[in-house]
Formats: structure tokens, sequence, C-alpha cells
């Protein structure tokens, strides 16, 4: 492949605002979590542009998938959000299933759905500890992450793998839920609504996470259940019969988002 | 789903359109000079405020292709979930396509995606800088012509050595 020649890449326009400081935030950055470059242009402290600059982050999931059968790809789907992983598995074997116009057994659909919602639990807890990381509350980001070690547990007794867990196969999952995984999962179900109200506990009564995201991301009820996507989208189970959906309390003041996500991972 | 009125008041405004369905989701084959109306269109008088992806496929080989690629809008309407697949067939050489920008600042990214990726180009987008790629770049990778292993791009890059520096 020749590569462009000097003389037809892009150059940067002549700059008219010299007096502006130009500074590169990231790409290692604690607040960027992973790898983000932001080019930002200050007058004196105020940002008046900032151009973000991913970098060279594709990582040819398209290319690999031509060349790789259906049960050969769910590896890949592993690490596309590996924050929940089994929901990603679950969701490419739809998919297949779907294309293929193959119908699961219930036995399967129950059995998926509870890896779904273990998965997504463990998403909530991740996004909602790293808030509180960010905030300065390390305390909450440690109880958060204790409940998901409960769950990579559960996952390692499922399926032997804790967090690429390549569960699902078309038409099915790789092994039968046993009744150990039933035994771990109850047991998580029983202890983790105390922990959660802990966690609650410890950020709706800080008054410095309070102050840093009070009146940020707000969504009307309205729009919390228009986007539920579990009961507008449900893959396989009623809705009405498992989910009801996370409806944030009338008079919320500090984040809703974050109040939405926590009573995601409470429903 | 999509809503049957959706494609009725569109069959009115723009004439007779293909429209196929496939386990529920429905598509429709949009003509690339129409594109940008079909998308205002929808956004204005039909609500789809919610511009899901864009998105190609390269049609390369495939059995009873006629086009080589086939661009992707994949639009949703928030409120009523409402969903439909927009599909525009585009060829070599010089693919061109008219930039969902104005209607959606968010296309901006996904535009560069498929450019840098498929080699399509969106006119009247503001900022059309290789997004993941490096600006040397001259190939499309998500092609199919090209190769899983790539087609020598490390050899090609000039090699910076200690000394050099």
């Amino acid at each position: 492949m020749p590569l462009l020649p000097q003389a037809e890449l892009p150059t940067d326009a002549p700059e008219s605002h010299d007096y502006l400081w130009t500074l590169n935030f990231g790409p290692q950055h604690p607040a960027t979590h992973t790898t983000l470059r932001i080019v930002l242009k200050l007058e004196g402290e105020r940002v008046v542009d900032a151009i973000p600059d991913i970098g060279y982050l594709h990582s040819g999931f398209e290319k690999i998938g031509e060349h790789l059968d259906y049960n050969q790809y769910v590896t890949v789907t592993d690490r596309m959000n590996y924050i929940s992983p089994m929901a990603n598995n679950v969701a490419w074997h739809a998919a297949v299933e779907k294309l293929v116009g193959l119908e699961i057994t219930p036995r399967c659909k129950y059995i998926r759905t509870i890896i779904c919602e273990l998965a997504r639990i463990s998403d909530h807890l991740l996004c909602n500890g790293a808030v509180a990381l960010d905030t300065g509350a390390f305390t909450a980001f440690l109880y958060a992450f204790n409940q998901r070690e409960v769950i990579y547990d559960i996952f390692e007794t499922l399926c032997g793998a804790r967090f690429t867990n390549s569960y699902t196969r078309v038409g099915g999952v790789s092994q039968d839920i046993t009744p150990l995984v039933i035994e771990k999962i109850n047991a998580f179900l029983r202890s983790f609504p105390k922990v959660v109200d802990d966690f609650e506990r410890l950020l709706m009564r800080n008054s410095i996470f309070i102050e840093r995201t009070k009146g940020i991301g707000i969504l009307t009820k309205a729009e919390t259940l228009s986007r539920s996507c579990r009961k507008t989208n449900p893959i396989w189970l009623t809705p009405n019969s498992i989910f009801k959906s996370a409806v944030p309390p009338a008079a919320i003041v500090s984040p809703a988002s974050w109040c939405v996500r926590l009573k995601f991972a409470k429903a | 789903m999509t809503d049957p009125k959706t494609l009725e008041t569109l069959k009115q405004t723009f004439g007779e359109l293909p429209v196929s369905e496939f386990r529920g989701q429905t598509r429709v084959v949009v003509p690339v000079d129409k594109l940008f109306d079909i998308l205002k269109f929808l956004r204005d008088q039909r609500h789809f405020d919610l511009l899901v992806d864009i998105t190609c496929v390269d049609y390369l080989g495939s059995r009873d292709a006629t086009d080589r690629f086939g661009l992707v809008h994949l639009l949703a309407n928030s409120e009523t979930n409402e969903r439909l697949t927009l599909r525009t067939f585009v060829n070599d050489p010089k693919p061109t396509v008219p930039s969902a920008v104005p209607l959606w600042e968010g296309a901006n990214w996904l535009e560069r995606e498929v450019l840098d990726m498929f080699g399509i180009r969106f006119s009247v987008d503001p900022d059309l800088r290789r997004i993941l790629l490096p600006e040397e770049f001259t190939s499309f990778p998500l092609r199919k012509d090209y190769p899983l292993q790539g087609r020598g791009e490390r050899h090609n890059f000039p090699v910076l050595t200690r000394d050099s520096g």
C-alpha cells in the first residue's frame, strides 16, 4: 500500500488566535479512564475550543468477523464491552438466531435472561462506582466492585471463565445452569439490596458528590420510561411479567442519570 | 417496528420507494439524490429524533448484488420506539452521499468512520479528517477486497531510530 506523499497531507489552518494557549489533555489522564486525547484551546482558564482525538482505537471486529463462523465470533463479542461480556454474548447469538430464524427453548430463554440481568447489574455497579471514584468517593467504588466480584464468582461457577465468558452458542448456551449456580445467585440476591442501600447512603448524603453532580444529565419520568429497552424491545420474555421500569422519584434534585442507574440496578 | 403511516407518508411525498421487511425490520431503499430530503422529512414530520447509526455494507462478491456499497442509516423515534432502516446504494469510483450533519450533529463521527473504513465521501461535512486511521493511510480496511492481514502498511511507515530524531 503506498502512503500519501507529505504534500497531500492536511495541514493545520493558519492560526489567527495566537494569544490562545494549546493544551493537550491526555491521552493518558486519570479522568479519561481509558485513552482519549483532547486538544484544548485555552483563553486564560477558560476552554474556548476542544477537539477530541480518539486515536487508532479501531479493533477491526468486523474484519475479524469476516473470517470466523457464528460460534467462533462470540469470543470477539466478549471484548466489545468488557464490563458486561455476558450481555454481549447474548446479544450476538440472539441476532444470529433471528437471522437464521431459530426459536430457542424456554429454559434457554430463562438462563439467558438471568445471566443478562446479572451482567447488567455488574455493569451498573462499575459505572456508578466509577462516578463515585471520579468525584472522590473511593469507598463507594470499592463497595460496588466488591459486588462485581460476587457476580464474577457466579459466572466462574457457571462457565469456568470470570471475565471473558463466551457463554452462549447458536441455539443455546455452552453449559447448563447447575444447582450450585442457583444457590450462589440466590445468596447474591439476598445480600445485594443491603449493599446497594449502603452504597446509596454513602453518596446521596455526601455533599461533595451532590454538589459536583447536581443538575447534570436531567431525565424526565417520560424519557426514562421510553428509554428502558428491556420494556420497549424485549427479546424473549414478556416484559410485564418480570421487569419493572426504573423511575426516579418525582422530586429528584441530585444527579438524575445516576439515580436512574441505581434504580435500574435495583429493579 | 415501523408504523405503516410512516411508509404511506413517505410514498405520498417521495413517490414509490422499494420497501422490504425481514423479521419485523423494515428497510427502505433510497436514491442518493433524495437521501437528505427523506432524512429531513423523517426527522421533522415523523419525529425520528434519534440517529442510531450510520454504517455501510460492501456487497463485493455477494450474490444478486447490483451495487457495490449499501450505506445504512438506522433511525429511531425515541418516544414511540418506532424504527426504520434506510439503505442507499452507491458505487465506485468516488462514492459520494449527502451528509446528515445538518440534521444530527452526532452524525459527524459516524460519517468519519464510514469514510475511514469504506472510503465513502460525505458532502458538506465540515470535518472530514480521518478519525481512526493515520492521515497517510490510503486504503479502506473494511472493504471486502482488503485482506485480513493488512496490505503491508506496517513496513511502509517510516522507521524512526533514536539517532535520527
